[in-house]
């Protein structure tokens, strides 16, 4: 039997006194220095990096790095080394939370972001606010410019509404005697929304289509071949769904034996296609995919330097489109930063509020009004094989394209009410 | 919903099942026997896979089955070596002792994998011997490799039963679950028998990972995602139980299809509700010898 309790009150007391007392420095503001040389400034990065997802979350930590080496190497933000310091969500809100919390309270981050499920990033909103540290999401929640908008919570790329609805726009144009529409998507938030909003972008295009079927499979099924066959069963001419990276992989590889890419007309995704078609390599098939970014769609400057170094350093393309986001993240904070000549948060919120920035996937504009990150455009295309790659990329003669700004919520509509800090 | 769609849902449950039984069989044995829950098991299916996947990629002809035979003799090894140095210094020791240092292999194990193959998704292609499908009566497409799974499951199953029953190690292994002492006094090397068990656990889940690969994209964290089903039916079935792992692993198959069906959200209850009701009304588990 060990002894648990402490020997005398004194002890007692001087335990719970000490304790209360690291609690109480953690969560004390401390004065910042509004003067901007202050040694380093750092950032706390939060992905996914084990699990059935890893293969989303390590791409987002590889370009970060990357950003981090070419801004140290030209000298820094504002003369202060940029320091990210990374950690993993397990794919679970509980995880994120716990991180959160390390990154702010142990390591002392100015600024956090990630996320690659908008599932997590919404549990870590609460506590930017808390906290009074910005929060920039590289998932793609609606709710983080609506519901949940906050003066800390920026989102840098597309919202799920405006993926989706883009996919709906594309189909309309370019796929328009498909009429039976079938849904299979994963079963929470992203997966529901996503086709909510698929539907509601057929609508606004006026189309005239009927739903067939729909179902949610549970996110990261394994099998998906009950829901393939439900699918046939159905008589639907097109497929959309919103599965990404290993499920879309699983339900493709399964999907095949079964002839369906030929008993299927149509057949449209709205997020990370691109990894999809890396991770496929010649079982590829042709399909309609969107992602926040794309390697081969944008040739300027930054791109380019963007894939060299990626090339350079772990001898492949960026594995998915979320590494774009976050080498924008951090860009973007960069520019912040520097146009606030403080990384005082509320000053980089000011600063980060209508900042224009040049980035991988071409120009980024933070909306004022709901932090909503808005690219130049939202890009779909079909598949196909070309030997130049080891896998396959979209036919650049069905690249189809929608302003970001078309496609963002309209401010008439948004119920952000963004408070003043 | 009609007889011919029945029928291919049917099939389409049994080769799921099939899966899930050779990465069943392989943990129950090893339960059985050496009365460790390996929770490394998963990443051990996760290393047959990717064993497979280099061999499909990087041999052109009949890369696959050579990707096969490898996975299974190489999880064999690993199993010898995990077992020989490690593992064996603590089978006295409490199962949360135990359960932490199969999760040491776990971290280990899925970081080399992820030095090893890079943390992208990689996908390994079906054979095309076994690619394509079949007419089902019903006139239902029926998917060529899910006809080879089932003949491999019940293969698979029929040569453990063979082992387990008609052979002198197999009597030795069922000897050891229930005395080990006993066993030890008539003079078997109890020691090497466990380090056979645990090699053939180990083969079992490799060939589990090599079969299920192209199906399923192969991660890092494959592993993890049938780890806890992988126990459910072990616990359901019985530990220990060859036939308790076939049986409940074609049961939880049908009920994961035919569930995706009725209750699409919902279908991964029914396999848990079935374990709360075995594990209330027969701990032992279906096929399981009462406890004593």
């Amino acid at each position: 039997m060990s002894e648990s309790k402490p020997r005398t009150r004194r002890e007692f007391i001087k335990t719970v006194g000490g304790v209360a007392a690291l609690a109480a420095t953690g969560n004390l503001a401390i004065p910042r220095f509004v003067n901007a040389k202050k040694g380093s400034i750092k950032l706390g990065q939060i992905m996914t990096t084990s699990g059935i997802m890893a293969g989303q979350g390590i791409p987002g930590m590889r370009s970060a790095k990357i950003a981090e080496e070419i801004i140290n190497k030209s000298g820094g933000i504002l003369g202060n080394k940029l320091e990210i310091i990374q950690e993993d969500d397990e794919l679970k809100p509980d995880v994120g939370v716990r991180k959160f919390r390390k990154l702010v309270l142990e390591d002392k981050v100015d600024f956090v972001f990630g996320t690659n499920s908008t599932g997590v990033g919404l549990a870590l909103v609460p506590l930017a606010n808390e906290f009074g540290k910005i929060f920039i999401s590289t998932s793609m929640g609606d709710e983080f410019t609506e519901k949940n908008c906050s003066p800390y919570i920026f989102r840098i790329g597309e919202s799920t509404s405006m993926a989706s609805r883009a996919s709906a726009y594309c189909m309309c144009e370019r796929e328009p005697s498909v009429k039976k529409w079938a849904g299979i998507n994963p079963d929470y938030i992203f997966g529901r929304e996503s086709w909510a909003w698929f539907k509601k972008g057929m609508e606004e295009k006026g189309a005239k289509i009927e739903i067939v079927h729909e179902a949610f499979a549970p996110f990261g099924a394994q099998d998906f071949k009950p829901y393939i066959t439900a699918v046939i069963e159905s008589g639907a001419e097109g497929v959309f769904t919103s599965a990404w990276t290993g499920d879309l992989i699983n339900f493709i590889k399964q999907a095949k034996p079964f002839g369906f890419f030929d008993k299927i007309k149509a057949f449209v995704n709205n997020t990370t296609a691109d990894a999809v078609a890396m991770g496929l390599g010649d079982e590829m098939v042709s399909f309609w995919g969107e992602a926040r970014y794309y390697p081969f769609y944008n040739k300027n400057e930054v791109n380019k330097e963007f894939l060299r170094l990626y090339q350079e350093k772990y001898s492949t393309y960026p594995e998915a489109d979320v590494g774009a986001e976050c080498y924008a993240t951090v860009m973007a904070l960069k520019a912040a930063i520097e146009k606030a000549g403080t990384p005082d948060t509320k000053a980089v919120i000011k600063a980060l509020e209508g900042l224009e920035i040049e980035v991988p996937e071409g120009k980024k504009w933070i909306r004022p009004e709901d932090h909503s990150g808005i690219d130049e455009v939202v890009l779909l295309g079909k598949f196909h094989k070309d030997p130049k790659y080891p896998f396959w990329v979209y036919d650049p003669k069905t690249y189809f394209t929608v302003p970001g700004k078309e496609l963002a919520v309209p401010l008439s509509q948004s119920v952000c009410k963004m408070k003043k800090i | 919903m009609d007889l011919g769609y029945i029928f291919s849902q049917l099939l389409m449950g049994l080769s799921s099942g099939m899966v899930l039984f050779l990465i069943s069989s392989g943990l129950t044995i090893i339960f059985g026997l050496l009365d460790i829950p390996n929770f490394a098991h998963g990443v051990l299916y996760m290393f047959g896979a990717y064993i497979t996947y280099y061999f499909v990629s990087h041999v052109v002809d009949g890369g696959f089955f050579i990707g096969l035979i490898a996975a299974t003799v190489s999880l064999a090894f690993l199993g010898a070596l995990l077992e020989v140095l490690p593992l064996r210094r603590i089978y006295q020791s409490p199962h949360a002792l135990q359960l932490l240092m199969t999760f040491g292999f776990i971290l280990i194990l899925e970081d080399s994998a992820k030095f090893l193959w890079g943390a992208a998704f990689k996908s390994t292609k079906t054979p095309a011997l076994l690619a394509g499908s079949i007419l089902l009566p019903g006139a239902r497409d029926f998917p060529v490799y899910s006809v080879f799974i089932i003949i491999c499951g019940f293969t698979v199953g029929l040569i453990l039963w063979l082992v387990l029953y008609k052979t002198k190690l197999g009597k030795m292994i069922q000897a050891g679950r229930s005395n080990k002492e006993m066993l030890s006094a008539l003079g078997v090397n109890v020691p090497r028998l466990y380090t056979v068990v645990f090699m053939i656990g180990s083969a079992l889940a490799g060939l589990a990972g090599g079969l299920a690969s192209p199906l399923i994209a192969v991660s890092i964290g494959m592993g993890d995602a049938i780890i806890i089903t992988a126990f459910a039916i072990i616990i359901v079935g019985g530990v220990g139980s060859l036939l308790g792992a076939f049986v409940c692993s074609i049961l939880v198959g049908e009920l994961n299809t035919f569930g995706t069906h009725f209750m699409p959200g919902l279908a991964m209850i029914f396999t848990y509700i079935l374990v709360i009701v075995v594990l209330l009304t027969r701990p032992e588990g279906l096929f399981g010898k009462k406890l004593q």
